[in-house]
């Protein structure tokens, strides 16, 4: 029996040791441990390395192999067990119990013993009481079983046979990546581009890790901050304009405003924004974009908008990558410049009448690294790989330790903003800002004053497509609720501490209801609701999938102690829940309906093929720009 | 000891989670059926691998390895299922048990003159209690009891697999054709694989036009494992209940460096 890993290159550091645990990995190794036991083998690792060569590794690899996995037994386990408990949950009748016991259990005390009553008593005690023991027992079993396994690994990975060195062509290429670059970071934004590449995803993840360019500092707590001798100016950086020239347009009559021909092939090539800011750059041009540096990063990158239209009825924002490991909304804005290449039904009309303003990507060096960039109060950033951001398991240790200090008064996603000082970006917008990239960008946006938002964001990552995998778009519609609404919002989204009425408050018809009655109060102040749902039907006309069905009841209850993040309002439509109003976040688009009361939405795409993604994004500001201006009303 | 001979066939893919082009080994080979067919047999697995270029054996081996890890997953997911139904089947048999003393209890203890409409009701639960918690554990028991022979005779008779490179060169033809194929074309991922498998199928290449088709189902479904394993519906807790879990067999797929024309 045989199992993989790898020795990754890294750059001026010694290579590393390096196991894909990726979700299911405990499976694999559970059959992988049946086997060995069964056929009375023992393990054998291949190592890949880039070179092939073998000198005196053995100890190290046996000692890394046990050290990997003790460090993150306990998280993989829990997390299994977790899932395998909601798994075996189904197999409790809940229904049997709940209606057929009382039922049997009735008729065997009315019937009396002679009319066979003793029978039905029976059955009804069976389902009531013994049924259940039986689950609770399955239950105790499985959780056995998986300490057997995970005892079990460790015996095989003690009793490790040898260690066979192998040569991988992908490896060798990566270790030249690392001695040809001269810049630590560049080295691994081309490794980690260059991954898909030579047939090794799976290490794609190890150079999100290594590729920020400064020591992540998020993980230190708010018992004080760090002085810096000298904290970063909010100067306002001095926006560049680029004139527009004169485009021509080839009419086509089959698009409507944008091009749904979406190339998967060509949207894969533009990995970093290097290649991205290329073909943006070319677009621009041909359609005669006005191009305007907003901000310039310390690594030289360029934040731009492209402004096109002459029409004052509306000032539309298209804006995207604001996190960099979210890759669908630039390529989408890409997308949407490309489409105005050529002149579609709507799109002479659409520019006569109002003025767009596409920001494709907010951290350019986030999206090269597929990393999330974090600002501390003080203005500093800082990019934190994917799956190691605040919100993240491997902050549970800290957030465990915060809550036993803090004894409960607390909600759990307000000790986790204490935990981290670092914030996201899109949550610091406002008046108090410090970061001088988002102090830029809401300087322009304060000149541009846009009347429409569509602000475009993901939600993809290993944990993420264990759960979302394959739901379509999500629309948040970020209006600002006023306090009195958000107080009451707050106490009906809030735990009972009756028993009883926490047992009526999980019934979904209950639950509908308050949603409703809340919706109903709110849609008297924001007539704008109807936007929503004509950009919803304009998605779904389109042929692309709206976040709905099981997805939806996610929604309603996220985690049983935590009142939910958004509520939903329709199919596919939210609007922020009591969570966010708990922890003072206001996203870029809230801020911005608060500030000029633009119609703002956020939207969420999910695991799905890049295409669609953008696809989705594309249907829907279409149909969002065609509604305002009364083009098309969608119905 | 006998060796089953099996392809593998390098194909044209597009990266998932990130993005990304590479290209995908797609062993032909469906665990469920092999092990129900050869689980009885000492045995090795050779593969014959088709490249569209030469591998290394690095990646030959990843091949190899990705055999192993699907293998292991089904064991390890059949096995989980044999300890939760030990008792789910127990379930079943008390519930039968009960379900058979009352039925033949009501018979005997029944004065004369009887109620029609108490005797309709028992009926009526009778039928609920027996097709849904005998007949279909008892059901499962066989099937289930047959699947978990089988494995359990495969784990101890598998001898482990090989990877070498295909000789068949209309084989090799066939993935060249499907890499020429792929460099031509774009469009989306969807939509991608479609054709793709349209042209495996006028091709007469039916491992691609399966490997396609698995892509595409997997793509389309509104699913994910929370959604399939943590859902609250009533009507996915009574299904589950009454038809059991089913184990998923996983498709033996290792990723390879991108081979695209001109790449």
């Amino acid at each position: 029996m045989k199992w993989l890993v790898y020795r990754v290159p890294r750059k001026d550091e010694p290579d590393l040791f390096y196991i894909d645990l990726h979700p299911f990995w405990f499976l694999e190794a559970e059959g992988m441990y049946t086997e060995l036991e069964e056929r009375k083998e023992r393990l054998t690792i291949q190592l890949l390395t880039a070179d092939g060569k073998a000198e005196n590794i053995e100890k190290q690899v046996k000692e890394g192999l046990l050290d990997t996995f003790y460090r993150d037994k306990k998280l993989i386990s829990e997390v299994l067990k977790r899932l395998l408990s909601y798994y075996l949950s189904l197999l409790d009748p809940l229904w049997l119990r709940l209606f057929l016991g009382p039922t049997f259990l009735a008729s065997g005390l009315i019937r009396g013993y002679l009319s066979g009553g003793a029978a039905d008593f029976l059955i009804g005690l069976y389902l009531l009481m013994g049924n259940n023991l039986l689950v609770k027992r399955i239950v105790k079993e499985i959780r056995d079983y998986y300490e057997e396994v995970e005892s079990g690994i460790e015996k095989a990975l003690k009793g490790l046979e040898r260690v066979e060195c192998i040569e991988h062509p992908g490896l060798r290429k990566l270790k030249e990546i690392m001695e040809r670059a001269k810049d630590k970071t560049e080295a691994y934004i081309e490794a980690l581009h260059t991954c898909d590449k030579v047939g090794l995803p799976e290490l794609k993840e190890f150079y999100c890790y290594s590729a920020p360019i400064t020591e992540w500092r998020y993980r230190e707590p708010h018992l004080g901050f760090p002085l810096y001798d000298e904290g970063r100016s909010i100067e306002s950086f001095k926006r560049r304009r680029r004139a527009a020239t004169k485009p021509s347009r080839m009419r086509d009559e089959e698009m409507e405003l944008f091009d749904f021909n979406i190339g998967a092939k060509y949207l894969y090539r533009l990995s970093t924004y290097r290649e991205l800011h290329r073909e943006l750059e070319l677009a621009a041009e041909r359609i005669g974009a006005e191009k305007i540096t907003v901000y310039e990063t310390e690594r030289g990158y360029e934040i731009n908008a492209y402004e096109i239209g002459d029409g004052d009825e509306a000032r539309i924002l298209i804006k995207a990558g604001c996190h960099g490991r979210e890759p669908a909304g630039p390529l989408a804005i890409l997308q949407m410049m490309r489409s105005l290449e050529r002149e579609g039904r709507y799109t002479d009309e659409v520019l006569s009448r109002s003025r767009i303003a596409f920001m494709p990507v907010d951290d350019p060096e986030g999206y090269s690294m597929r990393a999330w960039m974090g600002v501390d109060m003080a203005g500093r950033e800082e990019h934190w790989p994917p799956q190691g951001g605040p919100y993240s398991l491997q902050g549970e240790a800290e957030l465990l330790a915060l809550r036993l200090l803090n004894r409960g008064s607390l909600h759990p996603a307000q000790l986790l903003e204490y935990a981290v000082r670092f914030r996201d970006p899109n949550v610091v917008w406002g008046d108090n800002v410090k970061s001088p990239r988002i102090a830029a960008l809401q300087e322009y946006l304060e000149e541009f004053r846009p009347t429409f938002a569509v602000d475009l964001h993901e939600t993809i990552g290993k944990m993420a497509d264990l759960i979302y995998k394959g739901a379509g778009i999500l629309s948040i519609e970020n209006f600002y609720i006023p306090p009195e609404i958000r107080d009451r919002l707050e106490n009906m989204m809030k735990r009972p501490e009756n028993r009883l009425a926490r047992y009526l408050s999980k019934r979904r018809i209950l639950r509908r209801l308050l949603g409703l009655e809340y919706v109903r109060t709110l849609m008297a102040e924001i007539p704008e609701f109807e936007i929503g749902e004509a950009m919803m039907r304009h998605v779904a006309e389109k042929g692309f999938k709206v976040y709905r069905g099981e997805y939806q009841k996610l929604l309603d209850k996220p985690s049983p102690d935590w009142p939910p993040q958004l509520i939903s309002i329709d199919v596919g439509r939210t609007i922020d829940g009591p969570l966010l109003f708990k922890l003072d976040i206001r996203v870029c688009p809230a801020w911005l309906h608060h500030r000029f009361g633009t119609l703002s939405y956020t939207t969420e795409t999910f695991q799905n093929p890049i295409d669609e993604r953008v696809g989705e994004d594309l249907a829907f500001v279409e149909g969002g720009i065609l509604k305002i201006l009364g083009i098309k009303d969608g119905d | 000891m006998k060796i089953i001979d099996v392809n593998a066939y390098v194909l044209p893919t597009l990266g998932r989670i990130s993005g990304g082009l590479n290209y995908t080994a797609y062993v032909d080979l469906e665990i469920d059926k092999h092990i129900m067919k050869y689980g009885g047999v000492e045995h090795k697995v050779r593969i014959h691998c088709y490249s569209p270029e030469r591998l290394s054996r690095g990646e030959l081996e990843r091949i190899a390895r990705a055999f192993d890890n699907a293998f292991s997953r089904y064991f390890a997911d059949v096995e989980k299922n044999r300890r939760i139904y030990r008792y789910w089947r127990l379930m079943g048999i008390i519930a039968y048990s009960i379900a058979t003393f009352v039925a033949i209890s009501s018979y005997l203890f029944l004065p004369h003159p009887y109620n029609i409409y108490a005797v309709c009701v028992d009926v009526f639960f009778f039928h609920i209690l027996i097709f849904g918690h005998c007949f279909r554990p008892l059901y499962r028991w066989l099937l289930d009891g047959s699947i978990e022979r089988g494995v359990h005779r495969a784990i101890k008779r598998l001898k482990g697999c090989e990877v070498v490179e295909g000789e068949d060169r209309g084989k090799l033809r066939l993935v060249e054709m499907m890499r020429e194929r792929f460099s031509e074309i774009d469009g989306g991922e969807i939509n991608l694989y479609g054709r793709l498998r349209d042209y495996a199928r006028n091709l007469g290449f039916q491992a691609a036009v399966r490997f396609y088709d698995w892509l595409i189902k997997e793509l389309r479904e509104e699913e994910s494992f929370y959604t399939k394993y943590n859902p609250a519906s009533l009507w996915r807790r009574i299904k589950l209940y009454y038809l059991g879990f089913k184990v998923e067999v996983p498709r033996i797929t290792a990723p390879m460096r991108n081979m695209d024309v001109g790449a």
